[in-house]
């Protein structure tokens, strides 16, 4: 199998992450900062040499790291712990479902308002300040991604920081794409709330992400429960991580994103993996971009662009293309990408498209192999 | 035998000050509280290998957040 899906979940983990899940699985039956004995403070030190290690890498305080189930989970509670009622939020027109839900329920719920603003994938200047013009006095928060999921379209962050920052607005990103690919100052960026999975560009397992606080806001906690610190009190401790993560850590998997980050580290950082699989994506645009039939998008600024490319073939959906490469051993993202807004914004709803996501562990051999089975495709064969 | 420790309301807070106690060349290690305020609940007990008073000065000038040093003689 090539696996070219790694914008949905890295494949294969480095060995390391294996055998750091597989070691707290079997020796360590501690509950993390919990119990007094031994293996529970060592549970408890291995998840705070993670937080240290995400705090490094996204500039923010060890303490300001919470872990959740994923990026869906940390945006949940950004999301729906910072929002007001009466508050209109602004987000981008490329969002995936894990913001634009969140915000739609809101709405529904009469909580808030919000407004998309388009992006131009080719002009940050623009994306900027359409976000200036739909900003009014109400707007207390701009929730947006970094990085598009389908396009692998980078937005102008910092320019957006720098305004919020300027406008006193919550900014909240979606680092969904990008954590493990781009280099996230949350400082430099004026980011309040950097949302992350532990399991695409860190390499951790499945079950993994986080929500970064840069400490300037404190949203609600979504739920409320043991924390292992001022047991005898009703109410849910005040201070970050504890008030946001009630009940017991998912051990085996901040393990495992441990060693993924100490992976990314010895690889050279986020620098080298994003060189490596940007090397490889430009290598398909080449390939494909001279195969007549083939349709790319590449919506994204050139100086900036994230390791995505996608792409349809004819007049075929992109579920079919998919379960052709499939059933010749090549995995790759077909249909909308839990991304709805992002296609019938820029021109793909009618058949979704095809998205390749390379990851670290890929060759040129196997974008070779993609290229050929869709040159079949264009020329009519085999479907 | 009698234990002097820097009390924290978490294993985060606790582990927090062990790392910049580590920055600072100081050796420490953190245990549940053994004698925990009965009102409160359970808590973190950092104990430090020299000077605690410096230790207690270096998390505080840190802006690491504790319940203040304790002493505590074992019963059992």
């Amino acid at each position: 199998m090539i696996y070219l899906d790694n914008g949905a979940t890295s494949f294969p983990k480095p060995c390391c992450v294996t055998e750091s899940v597989l070691r707290t699985v079997r020796y360590s039956g501690g509950s993390p900062g919990r119990g007094g004995h031994s293996n529970s403070i060592k549970a408890g030190e291995t998840v705070y040499r993670t937080r240290e290690l995400l705090g490094e890498m996204f500039s923010c305080e060890a303490d300001g790291v919470v872990f959740t189930d994923n990026c869906t989970t940390a945006l949940n509670t950004a999301i729906k712990g910072v929002c007001k009622k009466g508050d209109r939020v602004l987000t981008s027109s490329l969002e995936h479902n894990s913001v634009l839900r969140p915000l739609e329920k809101l709405k529904q719920q009469g909580i808030i308002t919000y407004e998309t603003v388009k992006i131009n994938p080719l002009c940050d200047s623009e994306t900027v300040r359409n976000f200036k013009e739909m900003t009014d006095n109400n707007t207390k928060v701009i929730v947006c991604t970094f990085a598009s999921n389908v396009f692998g379209t980078v937005l102008p962050i910092e320019e957006i920081g720098r305004f919020c920052r300027e406008k006193d607005i919550i900014f909240i990103v979606d680092g969904a794409q990008a954590a493990g690919a781009f280099e996230i100052d949350m400082k430099k960026m004026n980011i309040d709330i950097l949302c992350i999975p532990g399991h695409k560009g860190l390499f951790g397992p499945s079950g993994t992400g986080a929500m970064l606080l840069s400490g300037r806001v404190m949203p609600e906690e979504l739920t409320q429960g043991g924390t292992g610190s001022y047991s005898m009190d009703k109410n849910q401790p005040a201070s970050a991580p504890d008030r946001y993560e009630s009940g017991t850590l998912n051990l085996p998997g901040i393990a495992g994103l441990n060693s993924g980050i100490s992976f990314i580290r010895r690889f050279g950082g986020e620098k080298a993996v994003h060189q490596k699989e940007t090397a490889l994506i430009k290598l398909l645009e080449e390939d494909l971009s001279v195969i007549k039939g083939v349709k790319l998008y590449p919506y994204m600024n050139s100086a900036v662009r994230s390791p995505i490319l996608s792409f349809n073939i004819g007049d075929y959906h992109s579920e079919e293309v998919g379960a052709y490469l499939d059933k010749n051993g090549i995995a790759v993202r077909a249909g909308y990408h839990c991304a709805g807004l992002a296609h019938s914004n820029y021109g793909t709803a009618y058949s979704g498209c095809v998205r390749v996501t390379p990851g670290i562990f890929n060759s040129i051999k196997d974008i070779k192999n993609l290229v050929f089975y869709c040159n079949k495709i264009a020329l009519g064969k085999n479907l | 035998m009698t234990y002097t420790y820097i009390k924290f309301e978490s294993q985060t807070q606790g582990e927090k000050a062990r790392s910049l106690l580590k920055k600072n060349n100081i050796k420490s290690h953190l245990r549940r509280n053994p004698n925990p305020d009965r009102k409160q609940g359970c808590n973190f007990a950092l104990f430090v290998d020299g000077n605690i008073w410096k230790a207690y000065e270096i998390i505080t000038v840190g802006g690491i957040s504790s319940s203040g040093v304790e002493t505590y003689r074992e019963r059992i």
